[in-house]
């Protein structure tokens, strides 16, 4: 094995934290996008990026589970879980930026860029080591950030490799990776989604069923040995296939080549969006303000959210249904009431979620190292 | 676009009375400065006869349809009137209590027998987001307006109506709360802008 620096069970273990802190880092932009939509307007694309906030959700949770399982621990409210936007993604330096911001032509194109999918070059070509500058903000699996992916996809299978050659050796000693509590594994009854499919990891083959699931689900393959990269086994739709429907105005069908969908049409009004501030902060809102205070409130329940999050995560599995996934949909409506409202002294523009969570975290006096 | 021509617009029934309020409050010079301080005025006037924030009125999306709407029904004068009966009131009332301006409010608008029924009626368009029929004897005195029947403003404005805020449900078919959140006690929100969940 070359292709990679994950060589060590605790390396592997910040690789899975990374992997949630990159299946999160797209939801502030997706769900952004998505609730600019003015209501009853643009189905075709709120459904689509509704459908893939929720696979990215149900991403997340699967990575805890592979951190959980190897004994890991998982914790959302650390310092940099939520990054600051805009942020790059651990396979996108010197590539593109992920924003906060209303669903526009440009945000689609990043869109895809962040789901773009596994091609297969050589080793030397998928990962690349870079030094990356001290200011930019980087979502990066190594503590020092100079390892980089070429793609998510590619970030994954470098960590499934992990898994096949740690667990090996283990094996080899006469013991195993997969020391967790199989307590804290979030299967289906302790969390819906549409995405479904929750199921725990407790060994080599899970492990490896959960990496492809997501990768299947994210990216998609284009691959030789694979005639069709749309659509997967069950025929479900990767994302980037899903966004890219969007950009070519047409949906794919069963048996359609990438880049070529044959579909029903889809039409876009990209006028029936609230234009939002890019990557709002807290100091954009004049201070005092009711919207001040609603964006610094949806902050503070968002890292409440994730505090909440991270006890499911570590044994209270029952926390998801009752009290997480209803917080979702809470988020959906105060998302949509900063949405709604004009942002003053922003050329027109409309307010939305900052997401500061590490500020507000310091606020709270919740932070943890 | 001025006034006049923002009325003889929405009396046109294939605009979209929303996006044209929209438009109107966002246009230049000062034709847009005159129609932006109407809105506000009406959006000022709303808070006050809703006890819901500015914040909140405009987290429904809904000001421009409901603005537009009062002047398609009942045309602009009305309205005008209204908002600056309103205005008067606020401004006579600075410095006096809440008790004060109230009276006044019920005595020289709401006890007003030709702005009264239209300023109800904007109380039922945010809670509810129907537009009610005025009654009878409003239309007999100041004349039928052709639109004013009972009517939902949208889809949408139904889903928005500030009475499932208000009694912490959510509108039936729409917003749901999440699979098996029936399971948690119903959470009534405290009154005013409060958005921090619970």
């Amino acid at each position: 094995m070359d292709s990679h620096d994950i060589a060590t069970l605790e390396s592997l273990e910040e690789h899975l934290f990374s992997a949630m802190v990159l299946e999160h880092a797209t939801l502030p932009a997706y769900l952004t996008a998505l609730y600019s939509i003015k209501p009853g307007t643009n189905q075709d694309a709120s459904n689509i990026l509704r459908v893939v906030a929720v696979e990215e959700m149900l991403h997340m949770t699967i990575a805890a589970n592979l951190l959980n399982a190897i004994g890991g621990t998982v914790n959302l409210t650390q310092t940099g879980f939520v990054p600051s936007y805009p942020t790059y993604l651990p396979d996108s330096i010197d590539d593109f930026q992920i924003h906060i911001e209303a669903f526009t032509p440009s945000a689609l194109e990043t869109f895809l860029k962040i789901e773009r999918p596994v091609y297969l070059g050589t080793v030397q070509q998928r990962v690349v080591k870079r030094r990356i500058p001290n200011h930019v903000w980087c979502l990066s699996p190594n503590k020092d950030g100079t390892t980089q992916y070429t793609t998510i996809g590619e970030f994954y299978n470098a960590i499934k490799e992990s898994f096949i050659r740690l667990e090996a050796e283990a094996q080899a000693k006469g013991s195993t990776i997969f020391t967790g509590d199989p307590a804290f594994q979030i299967t289906s009854e302790y969390y819906y989604s549409g995405g479904g499919k929750l199921f725990p990891v407790t060994n080599l083959d899970s492990a490896v069923q959960a990496i492809d699931l997501v990768i299947e689900q994210g990216e998609g393959y284009v691959d030789e040995d694979k005639p069709t990269g749309v659509f997967d086994q069950y025929g479900e739709i990767a994302h980037f296939y899903r966004f890219e429907q969007l950009r070519l105005g047409r949906y794919y069908v069963r048996g359609d080549k990438p880049g070529f969908p044959t579909g029903p049409a889809i039409e876009i009004d990209w006028d029936a969006v609230y234009l939002t501030v890019v990557d709002p902060k807290l100091a954009d809102y004049p201070e005092g303000s009711e919207l001040y205070q609603a964006a610094l409130n949806f902050n503070i329940a968002y890292a409440q959210f994730l505090a909440l999050l991270t006890e499911a995560y570590n044994g209270k599995r029952e926390l998801m249904m009752r009290a997480a996934v209803p917080a979702m949909f809470d988020f959906r409506n105060l998302m949509n009431r900063l949405i709604r409202n004009p942002a003053p002294q922003q050329h027109g523009r409309h307010a939305a979620a900052t997401f500061e969570i590490d500020a507000t975290n310091a606020i709270l006096g919740t932070a943890k190292a | 676009m001025n006034k006049t021509e923002f009325y003889a617009k929405l009396s046109t029934p294939a605009n979209d009375p929303a996006s044209l309020a929209l438009a109107a409050i966002q246009g230049d010079g000062e034709a847009g400065t005159y129609l932006r301080g109407v809105y506000d005025q009406f959006l000022a006037f709303s808070v006050e006869v809703t006890a819901f924030s500015r914040f909140d009125l405009e987290g429904t999306g809904q000001g421009e349809a409901y603005f537009a709407t009062v002047i398609q029904v009942v045309g602009y004068e009305i309205l005008e009137q209204l908002l600056d009966t309103f205005t008067s009131i606020i401004n006579q009332t600075g410095g006096e209590s809440t008790l004060v301006r109230n009276d006044l409010l019920r005595r020289r608008l709401f006890g007003n027998e030709r702005l009264g029924p239209i300023a109800r009626n904007i109380v039922k368009l945010w809670f509810t987001g129907n537009w009610y029929q005025l009654p009878r004897n409003w239309s007999e005195k100041f004349g039928p307006a052709p639109k004013d029947v009972t009517f939902t403003v949208s889809a949408n404005a139904y889903v928005e109506g500030l009475l499932w805020t208000t009694i912490g449900a959510h509108p039936a078919g729409a917003k749901a709360q999440g699979y098996g959140s029936w399971a948690n006690p119903p959470r009534i929100p405290e009154f005013g802008s409060d958005a921090v969940v619970r």
